[in-house]
C-alpha cells in the first residue's frame, strides 16, 4: 500500500511540474484595447474576458463572458463595427459578436479550426477574419461566409489585415514571410511577394500608394501596393520589426525587439536611431507634432518628430506591449504584469485613473 | 539557472537540428536520439542496478528468507533490507536515474513548446533564449507539420466524425510493453520488488498516455520515440525479458 502511494505521488508530482510548466495559467499575450471615443467607452480584450470600461471614470461597465471559461481566451482588440457589433476572436476558435452596450453575445459566432490571435478587419459591409493556421474569411454581418473558398498563407495570420479601398483589395501580413494582396471579391491572390522573415504587424498604407512593412529579417520594406514590386532596398533594422509602422507628413515611425525606436524619411531615406529601454512591440502613436512609444520596459516616451525624448519617460510597473492609444487628452496604456490592466495619464504621465486587476481590487 | 543550464541549449540544439533537416518531426526524433546517447550513462546504472536486484532475488538467500518469513512480512522485509545491506545494494538504485529524468522530461516538454512558439509572448520569449549562431528569422516560423499531425497540437485522427488520438494509443502500447519486456522474472510475485514493478507497468502506460493525449502531440512523439528505442537498446544488450510477452509455446525450451 506504501509503495503504491509513493508511485502514485511521484506520477502526481510529475503531472504537476508538467502541468505548472504548460503555462496554462500564464497570459499568452498582451491586452488588446479598443476605443469608442463618442460614447467614452474602452473594450480591452485581455486573458479570460472582454471588459468595457467608462472613460470618465475607469469603471468596468461589463464583462464578457460572465464567468472565464479555460482555453476561451481573448487577446486581440475588439473591433466596432458600423452596424452595432463588437467582435472578438478567442483563442478557443471563436470569433464573437457581442452588443457593445450590455456585452451580452449575440445569437450568431463564427468557429475557425485555429486560435484568432489578430484582430478582425471591418469594412462597411465584410468582417475579413484572420486565423493562425494561414485562413482569412471573408463574413457577412451575421458572420456566414461569403467567399467560396476561404484566402489561405501558407503560415500564420497574426497581423489586422490592412484595407485599401481603391483597389477592391486587402493586405494580408503572414509568418510564411509573405505580404499578400487579396481581392476583397472572391478572397484570390492578387500579387505576393516573399520578404525573407516572418510578418507579424498590419502593413501601412501610404497617400501615395506605398506599402510599409517590417519583417523578422531585420528589414522595413517599401512595396507597391498595385503590384507587390519592392521599392528601393530595405531598410535594415538592429532587431526584429514585429508591429506595423506609423505614417505621419512623409516619415515612418517603428522600433525592433531590440528597443531601437527609427524615424525615417520616406523621400530621402534619411533615419535616425534612438535606443530605448526595452523591446517597441507596437505601433507608436503619432498626434500632431508628438510621438509616444511604449516599450516593454513598462515606458512611455514621448518624442519629438525627430526622435527626440521631449517629456519625462513615464515608467508603469509591468510591460507595455500594447500601442498607447489616445482619449481626448488621456494617453490609455495597458500594462502586463501590473495592479491595472488599464490605465489613464494625463498630458504629463501623471495616473488619472486605473482599471485595476480582479486580484487588485 | 535552470534556463541557462537546461532550457536554453534544449532550444537552441532542438532549433540548430531542425535547421539543418527542415522537418520538425525528425528533428524531434534526433533530438531525441540524442537525448538518449547523452542519458546513456545514467540508464546503463539502472539496468545494472535492475540486473543486481534481480540476481539477488534469485539467490539462495532471499529464497529461503522468503520461505522462512512467508508468513510473517514485517520479519521478511527486516530480513530483506539486512541482505540488501549485507551485499551494499542499493533497494531505489534502479528508481533514482529515472527521477533524474525528470528534470530532462520536463525541460523537453518546455523545450518543444518554446520552439514552436505558437502564441506572441511564447515567440518573444523564443527570441530572448535564442544563441546568436541561430538564424532564428529564416527558421520562424517552426514548420509544425509532421505526417498527419500538427505537432503544436494534441494529435488526433479523424475518423467517421470521432477524433482517435493514435499517438496517444501508441505511446499506452510501447510503454506497457517496454514496462512489460525491461521487467526481470520474478520467482517471488508477492515480494515488494515485483509489487513495484507489476504497478510501474499498470500506471505508468496510462499515465503517459494521458499525457500524450493531453498536451502537444511533439511531446507525444517524443514518448513513442523514447519508448521505441528503449526496447532497442534493451534488446541490443540481450536485456530483454521476451517471457514476459510471448506465448509459452513459441518461447525456446529452458535447458535443466
Amino acid at each position: 500500500m506504501k509503495t503504491k502511494l509513493l508511485l502514485i505521488a511521484s506520477l502526481l508530482l510529475l503531472a504537476t511540474s508538467l502541468s505548472a510548466c504548460t503555462g496554462g495559467a500564464v497570459a499568452s499575450s498582451w491586452p488588446g484595447l479598443t476605443v469608442d471615443a463618442e460614447h467614452d467607452t474602452a473594450y480591452l480584450a485581455y486573458n479570460q474576458y472582454v471588459y468595457a470600461i467608462d472613460l470618465t471614470t475607469g469603471m468596468q461597465m461589463w464583462k464578457f463572458p460572465e464567468k472565464g471559461k479555460g482555453g476561451q481566451v481573448f487577446y486581440a482588440a475588439p473591433v466596432l463595427t458600423s452596424d452595432g457589433q463588437l467582435i472578438v476572436g478567442s483563442y478557443n476558435h471563436t470569433l464573437f459578436s457581442l452588443n457593445p452596450e450590455t456585452g451580452l453575445a449575440n445569437a450568431w459566432s463564427f468557429k475557425a479550426k485555429h486560435r484568432i490571435i489578430a484582430s478582425p478587419l471591418a469594412t462597411e459591409k465584410v468582417i475579413y477574419a484572420p486565423v493562425a493556421d494561414g485562413k482569412l474569411f471573408a463574413l457577412d454581418a451575421n458572420f456566414r461566409e461569403i467567399w467560396s473558398t476561404p484566402f489561405s498563407a501558407k503560415g500564420a495570420i497574426w497581423a489586422q489585415p490592412a484595407p485599401d479601398g481603391e483597389c477592391n483589395c486587402i493586405f494580408v501580413a503572414s509568418m510564411d514571410h509573405r505580404l499578400y494582396a487579396v481581392d476583397t471579391r472572391n478572397g484570390s491572390i492578387l500579387w505576393d511577394k516573399d520578404l525573407g522573415g516572418a510578418l507579424v504587424g498590419t502593413p501601412t498604407l501610404g497617400p501615395d500608394g506605398k506599402l510599409y512593412v517590417g519583417s523578422f529579417n531585420s528589414e522595413l520594406f517599401t512595396l507597391d501596393a498595385m503590384t507587390g514590386n519592392i521599392i528601393g532596398q530595405p531598410f535594415k533594422t538592429e532587431g526584429w520589426v514585429w508591429a506595423g509602422p506609423a505614417l505621419s507628413d512623409g516619415h515612418l515611425y517603428f522600433g525592433d525587439i531590440n528597443g531601437n525606436f527609427y524615424v525615417l524619411n520616406t523621400q530621402d531615406g534619411t533615419s535616425k536611431t534612438t535606443k530605448l529601454e526595452g523591446a517597441i512591440l507596437s505601433t507608436p502613436l503619432v498626434i500632431s507634432d508628438t510621438v509616444y512609444v511604449t516599450t516593454g520596459a513598462g515606458h512611455l516616451y514621448t518624442m519629438d518628430k525627430e526622435g527626440k525624448t521631449i517629456k519625462p519617460v513615464v515608467t508603469i510597473k509591468g510591460k507595455l506591449q500594447a500601442p498607447p492609444i489616445m482619449y481626448k487628452d488621456f494617453i490609455l496604456v495597458t500594462p502586463v504584469g501590473s495592479d491595472a490592466y488599464l490605465i489613464a495619464l494625463d498630458a504629463n504621465g501623471t495616473q488619472v485613473w486605473a482599471f485595476p486587476t480582479p486580484k487588485a481590487k | 539557472m535552470w534556463n541557462t543550464v537546461i532550457l536554453n541549449p534544449m532550444v537552441n540544439v532542438l532549433l540548430w537540428i531542425y535547421g539543418l533537416i527542415g522537418d520538425f518531426g525528425i528533428a524531434i526524433i534526433l533530438f531525441t536520439i540524442l537525448i538518449r546517447l547523452l542519458t546513456q550513462p545514467l540508464n546503463a546504472q539502472q539496468m545494472r542496478s535492475m540486473q543486481v536486484m534481480q540476481e539477488l532475488q534469485s539467490s539462495k538467500e532471499w529464497l529461503e528468507a522468503q520461505k522462512k518469513y512467508k508468513d510473517d512480512k514485517q520479519k521478511l522485509q527486516m530480513a530483506q533490507a539486512k541482505l540488501l545491506q549485507e551485499k551494499k545494494i542499493n533497494p531505489f538504485g534502479s528508481c533514482l536515474p529515472l527521477v533524474i529524468q525528470f528534470p530532462v522530461i520536463i525541460g523537453l516538454y518546455q523545450s518543444l513548446t518554446s520552439a514552436m512558439a505558437v502564441t506572441p509572448n511564447q515567440l518573444l520569449d523564443l527570441t530572448k533564449r535564442l544563441y546568436p549562431f541561430i538564424n532564428g528569422s529564416s527558421l520562424i516560423p517552426i514548420k509544425s507539420h509532421f505526417l498527419w499531425m500538427d505537432l503544436s497540437q494534441p494529435e488526433r485522427v479523424t475518423l467517421f466524425g470521432i477524433g482517435i488520438p493514435t499517438l496517444a494509443i501508441l505511446v499506452v502500447l510501447t510503454q506497457y510493453l517496454q514496462g512489460k519486456l525491461m521487467t526481470p522474472t520474478s520467482s517471488n510475485p508477492s515480494d515488494q520488488s515485483a509489487q513495484m514493478s507489476k504497478m510501474m507497468n499498470m500506471y505508468m502506460p496510462l499515465f503517459m498516455g494521458w499525457i500524450a493525449y493531453s498536451l502537444s502531440s511533439g511531446l507525444a512523439l517524443y514518448f513513442l520515440v523514447t519508448n521505441i528505442i528503449s526496447i532497442i537498446q534493451y534488446a541490443a544488450m540481450g536485456k530483454v525479458n521476451w517471457r514476459n510477452i510471448l506465448p509459452k509455446n513459441l518461447l525456446p525450451a529452458r535447458t535443466k
